[in-house]
């Protein structure tokens, strides 16, 4: 193996992990960036959760450290809660006139 | 008369939307009624002391010796005499149960939004809704409106806005355990959550600010309905938001004739 193999060899490898990596981190970040528009969007309507908040921060600083799967787990948990929460808003928009006292 | 009908009919649509207040209150008293039957009304302006004999006698006993809020009293007593409340307030701080009321302007306005409104037009700068010398005064203010019934005005279609929006708040389940105001203190009122007796939605506002052991310090209402928010693991308000100050002209509604007793003490 020559040493002009070994460093295209290295170089290539290089290459194609930092792409991965790149790809994870575009990943996460679109996926965060989901997360927040849907957070902001209950956070407007009053209905907004603490964990959602909790959960997005998590993934912004493991985004920021470069921890993206882990930034993968959390801004997926913000998405869901802040989903969930979206419903609760949609639901008490009626919902609770049914609990008025008479 | 040529339509008397359609005069009628106007006449009784625009009381229906004044009375709408007074016919929920009326609702709530009486769902308290009949779920403590043996409490008189009155009484539940001490909150679950007025539903639980031991934590009253624990209670009774704090009140009766050097209750934590006197110095928030006698320091808000102070601030009142060297401040500019005396002519914002028509002379008297006896006046607490006429809060919230409504403004045109400002929409809602509770006591402590006065406070800082009465300051600002005295060229001070308005204080923080958390910070002692607020606190203290709306304690002394409290103080000095010991036994006033509280006395809430819906006026017009606009204050009516604002009183529905702070009931559909009451109403509405909030945060990831999904609990309405009316979850704990109305359907559950009475009952235990852990070792705490939940306290009935009636009287909730009579005694504040309050100290709680929980803070280890006098704080007021909001901070509490914050602190509700924060347990349910709901995102809650600022202090004095117009989410919280509608919340509480409903609320405050709901107690209308019950008589002022803060500041107080509570667990």
């Amino acid at each position: 193996m020559t040493p002009k193999f070994m460093g295209m060899a290295a170089l290539s490898l290089a290459l194609f992990s930092g792409s991965v990596l790149a790809d994870d981190c575009t990943e996460a970040s679109a996926l965060i960036q989901k997360a927040q528009d849907a957070y902001n969007a209950v956070d407007a309507r009053g209905f907004a959760w603490v964990p959602t908040a909790t959960y997005l921060a998590d993934a912004k600083a493991e985004h920021a450290s470069g921890a993206c799967e882990q930034a993968m787990v959390h801004a997926q948990r913000a998405l869901d809660t802040a989903k969930a929460a979206m419903a609760q808003a949609e639901n008490e928009a009626t919902a609770w006139q049914s609990r008025v006292l008479k | 008369m040529k339509y008397p009908v359609t005069v009628a009919l106007l006449v009784s649509m625009s009381l229906s939307a004044v009375a709408g207040p007074e016919s929920d209150r009326v609702a709530f008293v009486k769902f308290f009624e009949n779920r403590f039957p043996n409490v008189e009304i009155e009484e539940h302006i001490n909150g679950a002391y007025a539903l639980d004999e031991d934590k009253r006698k624990q209670w009774e006993a704090l009140e009766a010796g050097f209750p934590p809020y006197e110095d928030a009293v006698f320091d808000g007593e102070a601030l009142w005499e060297e401040g500019p409340y005396v002519d914002c307030f028509g002379g008297s701080p006896a006046v607490k149960q006429n809060y919230p009321l409504w403004d045109a302007e400002q929409g809602v306005v509770t006591l402590e939004l006065a406070i800082n409104n009465c300051r600002e037009a005295d060229g001070q700068n308005a204080l923080d809704y958390l910070d002692y010398d607020m606190v203290a005064l709306s304690a002394y203010i409290a103080f000095e409106s010991r036994d006033e019934p509280l006395n809430i005005e819906v006026p017009n279609d606009q204050a009516l806005a604002a009183y529905e929006d702070g009931k559909a708040f009451y109403y509405q389940r909030r945060g990831q355990l999904n609990f309405a105001c009316s979850s704990c203190h109305l359907e559950m009122a009475g009952n235990k959550l852990r070792s705490e007796r939940l306290s009935a939605g009636l009287g909730h506002v009579t005694h504040w600010p309050s100290y709680r052991g929980k803070w280890d310090e006098v704080g007021p209402l909001q901070r509490r309905f914050k602190g509700c928010n924060d347990q349910v693991k709901a995102k809650g308000f600022e202090l004095q938001s117009e989410e919280y100050r509608n919340l509480e002209y409903f609320l405050t509604y709901m107690s209308n004739g019950l008589p002022l007793n803060g500041p107080t003490t509570r667990k």
